[in-house]
């Protein structure tokens, strides 16, 4: 008796359970690293807030406070020793550099009056040289001048390697010096038609030279002070940082623009912590948050809460540009993906244009995009997407071609001699590669994709993804990373750190291969050395930048990389969500800091 | 037992040196290097020179003698100047162990999070083990009745579901359905005792983690009490206090929950050092940024001297609260004799 009772019960509330089981995410959370391989820099074209005039004469602070998730949370907030773009975020708040990005990619001044050009003598003549004159009466957050010394100080912080500081920008600079109180003159080691690298974006910002002064070289690592607590001249200051948790800022007094009411809000709090998913919950269904940063989530996911209709979601295009890498030398030689001089081939993809024409004819892209990404990725055919930039001649690739893909391969010689469904080279050799990757929800779908649409035209995959943290680990001990490339194709997302072309081609030059011999530093992981090519792009280095051609010479080296080297896939925006009564907003800054603003947003 | 605690004590020591050597090996020979976050125009030498001066290139017993050092001598030597404001020793350089991502005293950071930790998690404990013994104990006494089935479905839906779905759960019908409690825990909220909304936002943050924690933690503890008090209650001397004429209440409260106790106080014991380990889960769902998520962010960011020192706090735990569990039961069951 007791037993059929207990059996009765417990069948009555199996059936409850089951009626209330909530499906769970699909899965789709990606967990990406913080960095692909690039700096995740962003610029926009599409979706914007409304940008509204900040109230006029109110005083700064009045805002009340702004709560900003970022859910990859800042270690520190010196950006000059930033481990990721998290870190160069948090800093943005407080450090400045002297001029900044704005989301068309072009150049706004900051700590300037106007940008130098050959026009009003900023730049020398002979591209060598570019002298910044600093505005008046600037002052550090405690209420010290800023002067030119500090800009200089900034440099010799980071020309001491020992620092360890994460920008490259001071690579071709052979001396920063300060001819004033206001003047800082650069010199660079030979013509620089684009010398807006050095003191421009949120990866290069000025340092205090008396706050950092007993900072440098090797005593970096004890200064979680100044580290955690820098002094700036952006519209906040850091009241307190928790690692990998919360920073909270409150308004400098001594802003240069307080006189106009900003910043608005009078502080920030910026909190870290969870996953892109949770985030985007916060902001979009809960309306607990005003801003999410890096929604890496599926389309499918994003898209209802969005629906929710307490925020939108921006989207901010940049060069950043999902491909697949075409080893051009040998994994099966000896040393493995060595270029060896050129010795060391790789069999399959080495300058072939048809292998690696048919392999694009047969992805489709809208249908990749439309799955992993939506709104949020668009199909491109170039390494370099940019607008004003962009090749037109590759735009074959956005319509899937089976047949046609087949019938190249055909005509090659690509055929399936044993009829096993997989096609072999003339020589013999089958096609079946190996695609690696790093562990990520998106990733692994458009792996699955790829592995389906090669399937038709007879090519065989094998697809494998590694962690993160060592795919995109540059040091000589991960034997997975991307610059080693032991592997016949990989897929990852490049992008380049500035609106520039130039120093971001400069990673497909021959002196860019990444081998055993120079630590695997050298920015060109496809290791594609072409002759012609590297005269380009010297000739491109020499060309000035209101010169026409330098468009065509961007596009003629874009054409040649993703001939037979690469190729793209998915251009990608970076996605953060608002929430409806943040005003003030514009478009989505791409290129530089996302609070690049942020002293003109208001909630209205 | 005064012997018994001295020798256990003593033997806890060379645990923890051998349980620091694996630690230490097994992170040591892991890839990761504090120099892949550099850019990679910094020519080899300079890295080699980075990591000279971080004192990646000593041997390997150099190492973790050095790291012992750090871990034993220098860092509670800060302890204790920075509780009692002393200064021992040269206490403006002393070399402490620092991270690799945020580049401050891995230990600051560690002290920073204890709080978010213990309040929450520890709340979530305490609370687990007021449910649960209540409800073992009635269980036990009216086996088979409504109460112990419907306690035996609670805790084991309870105890099978785990934590990742009934904490998104929870926020899908608090937070946004409800929008009763917010979804996320904000560390750097200083409770004002004196103010009740101080205080109420702090409960308000605190309520949706430390229910779904504490459901979880009820249900193994309510299960085991449960047995442990059915084991006693079955017992000849029970029979006798009752026909002697003692109220029931004093039979179960007095007699039958001393002896039943023994077991759940040690099970209890074992399972504190668990409080600190976090529930790494729930710290992620509800974002409370506690130990365990920087464990996690630690390990994904291959800042090794932080896994280090998080996971050696755990296995010292760990060895602790074993030690205090068998010292608990020799005390509570006269019979058990060490010596």
């Amino acid at each position: 008796m007791k037993r059929t009772r207990l059996l009765a019960l417990l069948a009555v509330l199996a059936m409850l359970v089951a009626a209330c089981g909530g499906g769970d995410g699909d899965g789709t959370t990606t967990t990406a690293g913080g960095d692909d391989g690039g700096v995740d820099a962003t610029t926009t074209t599409s979706g914007s807030t409304e940008p509204t005039d900040p109230p006029s004469g109110g005083g700064a602070g009045e805002g009340g406070p702004l709560l900003l998730l970022q859910w990859q949370a800042p270690s520190q907030a010196n950006a000059l020793l930033s481990t990721g773009t998290k870190d160069l975020l948090a800093s943005s708040l407080v450090l400045e550099p002297l001029a900044e990005f704005d989301p068309t990619g072009g150049i706004t001044p900051v700590l300037v009056d106007e940008i130098p050009s050959q026009e009003n003598g900023g730049i020398s003549e002979d591209l060598t040289q570019i002298t910044w004159v600093l505005s008046e009466g600037l002052v550090w957050s405690d209420g010290s001048p800023v002067t030119a010394d500090d800009a200089v100080f900034t440099w010799e912080y980071c020309s001491e390697e020992t620092t360890g500081c994460s920008t490259d920008a001071f690579q071709t600079v052979v001396s920063v010096e300060a001819t004033d109180d206001r003047t800082v003159v650069v010199t660079f080691d030979g013509p620089q038609p684009y010398p807006f690298v050095p003191f421009v974006g949120y990866t290069n910002p000025i340092i205090s030279r008396a706050q950092f002064a007993d900072c440098v070289g090797a005593a970096a690592v004890g200064c979680s002070d100044q580290n955690f607590q820098p002094i700036g001249t952006g519209p906040y200051m850091v009241t307190e940082l928790r690692p990998e948790d919360t920073v909270l800022y409150e308004l400098n007094p001594n802003y240069r623009k307080a006189g106009e009411g900003k910043p608005f809000f009078g502080s920030i709090e910026l909190k870290g912590g969870g996953d892109a998913e949770a985030s985007a919950r916060s902001v979009l269904e809960i309306g607990e948050a005003d801003y999410a940063w890096n929604l890496q989530v599926a389309p499918e996911i994003l898209g209802p809460m969005e629906g929710a209709g307490n925020g939108v979601v921006l989207a901010g295009f940049n060069s950043s540009v999902e491909h697949l890498n075409l080893n051009q030398t040998n994994p099966d030689g000896d040393p493995p993906s060595d270029y060896s001089d050129g010795t060391n081939p790789n069999p399959y993809f080495f300058e072939n244009e048809v292998l690696a024409t048919a392999l694009s004819m047969a992805i489709n892209r809208q249908e990749m995009v439309d799955i992993a990404y939506g709104p949020t990725g668009e199909p491109t055919c170039n390494i370099w997407p940019v607008t004003g930039q962009v090749s037109t001649n590759n735009d074959w690739c956005l319509t899937q071609d089976i047949e046609g893909a087949n019938a190249m391969l055909d005509e090659a010689g690509y055929m399936d001699t044993d009829g096993d469904g997989v096609r072999e080279t003339p020589d013999g050799l089958p096609l079946d590669f190996e695609v690696v990757t790093s562990t990520n929800a998106v990733r692994q779908s458009e792996q699955d994709l790829i592995a389906v649409y090669w399937e038709q035209i007879g090519v065989a995959t094998s697809m494998r993804n590694e962690d993160a943290g060592l795919f995109f680990d540059g040091t000589a001990a991960s034997d997975a990373s991307i610059w080693k490339f032991f592997t016949d194709i990989q897929l990852f997302t490049n992008s380049s750190s500035g609106p520039d072309p130039q120093g971001y081609l400069q990673g497909w030059t021959c002196e860019q291969i990444p081998e055993s011999t120079n630590s695997w530093g050298g920015g060109n992981t496809t290791k594609l050395c072409n002759e012609e090519f590297d005269a380009l792009h010297t000739e491109l280095s020499g060309t000035a930048l209101d010169d026409p051609a330098r468009n065509d010479m961007v596009i003629q080296l874009n054409d040649l990389i993703v001939s037979y080297a690469v190729i793209p896939l998915v251009n990608r925006a970076s996605v953060s969500a608002f929430a409806n009564d943040i005003q003030g907003v514009g478009d989505l800054n791409g290129w530089d800091s996302e609070y690049w603003n942020i002293e003109d947003w208001t909630r209205g | 037992m005064g012997r018994y605690i001295v020798r256990r004590t003593l033997f806890a020591i060379p645990t923890l040196v051998v349980i620091s050597l694996i630690i230490f090996a097994i992170l040591d020979l892991a890839p990761g290097d504090p120099t892949s976050q550099l850019p990679l125009t910094i020519p080899a030498e300079i890295r080699e020179q980075i990591r000279e001066s971080l004192g990646l290139n000593d041997p390997f017993l150099v190492k973790w003698v050095k790291w012992m050092q750090l871990m034993f001598i220098n860092e509670p030597l800060n302890a204790i100047d920075s509780i009692f404001g002393t200064c021992i020793g040269d206490c403006e350089n002393r070399a402490r162990i620092i991270s690799w991502s945020s580049r401050s005293p891995a230990l600051d950071t560690i002290w920073q999070r204890l709080p978010q930790t213990l309040w929450v998690l520890g709340i979530a404990f305490i609370l687990g083990i007021v449910i649960a013994i209540p409800v073992g104990v009635i269980s036990a006494y009216k086996q088979y009745s409504a109460f112990d089935n419907v306690g035996t479905f609670v805790t084991m839906v309870g105890y099978s579901v785990p934590v990742f779905f009934t904490g998104v759960l929870a926020i899908l019908i608090f937070s946004v359905w409800l929008g009763w409690f917010p979804s996320f825990y904000t560390t750097t909220h200083v409770v004002d005792w004196t103010s009740w909304e101080s205080i109420w936002f702090q409960i308000e943050q605190m309520i949706m983690p430390i229910t779904v924690l504490s459901l979880f933690n009820a249900a193994a503890l309510s299960r085991f009490t449960r047995a442990s008090v059915l084991d006693n209650l079955n017992e000849d001397y029970v029979r006798t206090a009752r026909s002697k004429g003692l109220r029931e209440n004093k039979v179960v409260m007095t007699h039958v929950m001393r002896n039943s106790m023994i077991p759940v106080v040690t099970l209890i014991a074992l399972q504190v050092p668990g409080i600190f380990a976090g529930a790494i889960i729930t710290e992620q769902i509800f974002r409370i940024n506690g130990l365990g998520q920087l464990l996690i962010v630690a390990i994904g960011q291959s800042d090794v001297p932080m896994v280090q020192t998080l996971t050696f706090m755990f296995a010292f735990l760990i060895v602790v609260f074993n030690l205090i569990a068998d010292v608990t039961y020799g005390i509570m069951d006269p019979r058990i004799r060490y010596d």
